[in-house]
């Protein structure tokens, strides 16, 4: 029996020969057809772990707990993640460039154009999400950030490229920069982006 | 009585139990067919085929030139099908680039839902940032906007200020733009 399917989740198509044949008992029939359509349909949440990374001496958010969940649907990813700092053992890190927060899978470079380091000036690369950025001592560094990929080592991090604001001097939330990271600082952000 | 009737929103066929055991005849589709049509509608929402797009940059007066190396990129997909999200890069590039003048615009590759022309300024759909290549206090994030009034694509700066060959600087070689969109569209 050759049953044709459908091209994008392989649905089966019986003919009546087909499936007059085997139409209960066959694979990839009926009850396939139904289940594929549930898989498809009922798309699970899954948990991963947003390390952020820096050029220098890493980071380190204290007793704060990072967390990232995204979704897939027909090889997009949708993502949302938190970062918050918390004492003790705070640490902003060192190194110039962006801090990396690290996405949840590699993208397609075919589609996205991806950075290659940290230092990257900002425009080139493809820009994935937004985050909003909260520092808790000061009004003036809280506010929005564009998010942008580079890879490092061979894994995608986002970074947070900073709106303009009063004495402006990096192009990027990163250590010391616009503000040294301190408890109660959270970032939050989401992005969506075509997988590898 | 048999026959068949329809769902609401995909018009998928539903035959009743005399209907689904018919075999195909010259005058009406047997479930074989009928279910050949049910499958390709539904697979249809699940297509995620990504594209370009030739990106066109403009202005309310006169239009931006692209210099030495510049470009514009846009890509998009469509899912479920009627969400569209794209990306897209622009360069102005170096030598012969001018920047035109008046708001810039910038052209959408499928027409937005009509619920997104209710109002009469514009709906945010995205975030881009600007690159100022020569100087970082006026690199930016702007809100990526759909205007109904002219059917395209402009950007806010956070001073509110639209982008333009002015605002939130002078636009200079090699400054750059990347961002993305998502909204619905109209018809799957």
């Amino acid at each position: 029996m050759a049953v044709t399917f459908t091209p994008n989740i392989g649905l089966a198509k019986p003919t009546e020969s087909e499936l007059a044949e085997n139409w209960v008992n066959g694979p990839k029939l009926d009850e396939d057809n139904n289940l594929i359509i549930i898989d498809k349909m009922d798309v699970n949440l899954v948990s991963y772990t947003p390390t952020l990374i820096s050029s220098g001496t890493q980071p380190n958010n204290g007793v704060g707990v990072e967390q990232g969940e995204y979704f897939e649907v027909q090889g997009f990813i949708f993502g949302l993640v938190t970062i918050p700092f918390l004492d003790p053992g705070v640490a902003a890190g060192t190194g110039g460039g962006g801090y990396g927060i690290k996405l949840p899978t590699l993208l397609d470079t075919s589609f996205h154009t991806v950075g290659t380091a940290l230092t990257d000036v900002p425009g080139a690369a493809s820009v994935i999400g937004e985050a909003y950025m909260r520092d808790s001592s000061s009004v003036n560094f809280s506010g929005p950030a564009a998010m942008d990929v580079v890879a490092v080592a061979g894994v995608h991090y986002g970074r947070l490229i900073t709106e303009t604001y009063t004495g402006k001097t990096s192009r990027f939330w990163e250590p010391g920069l616009p503000a040294i990271v301190a408890t109660d600082d959270q970032i939050t952000a989401n992005f969506f982006y075509k997988k590898a | 009585m048999m026959g068949t009737t329809v769902s609401t929103n995909l018009g998928l066929i539903k035959p009743d139990s005399d209907e689904s055991i018919k075999a195909n005849m010259p005058t009406f589709a047997g479930w074989a067919a009928q279910n050949t049509i049910n499958m390709d509608k539904i697979d249809a929402l699940f297509r995620a085929t990504t594209a370009t797009y030739t990106l066109n940059w403009t202005a309310d007066t006169t239009s931006p030139t692209l210099g030495a190396g510049g470009f514009t990129e846009g890509k998009f997909v469509r899912l479920w099908p009627r969400m569209v999200i794209g990306f897209y890069r622009i360069n102005i590039g170096g030598a012969g680039a001018t920047a035109g003048s008046g708001t810039y615009r910038f052209n959408l590759p499928v027409a937005p839902a009509t619920e997104m022309t209710l109002t009469d300024d514009a709906v945010p759909i995205g975030r881009a940032l600007f690159t100022d290549s020569s100087a970082v206090v006026s690199s930016s994030v702007f809100l990526a906007s759909y205007r109904p009034s002219t059917g395209n694509m402009f950007f806010r700066a956070p001073s509110g200020a639209a982008f333009s060959d002015t605002l939130p600087v002078a636009l200079g070689q090699n400054d750059t733009l990347s961002g993305y969109f998502i909204y619905p569209t109209a018809a799957p």
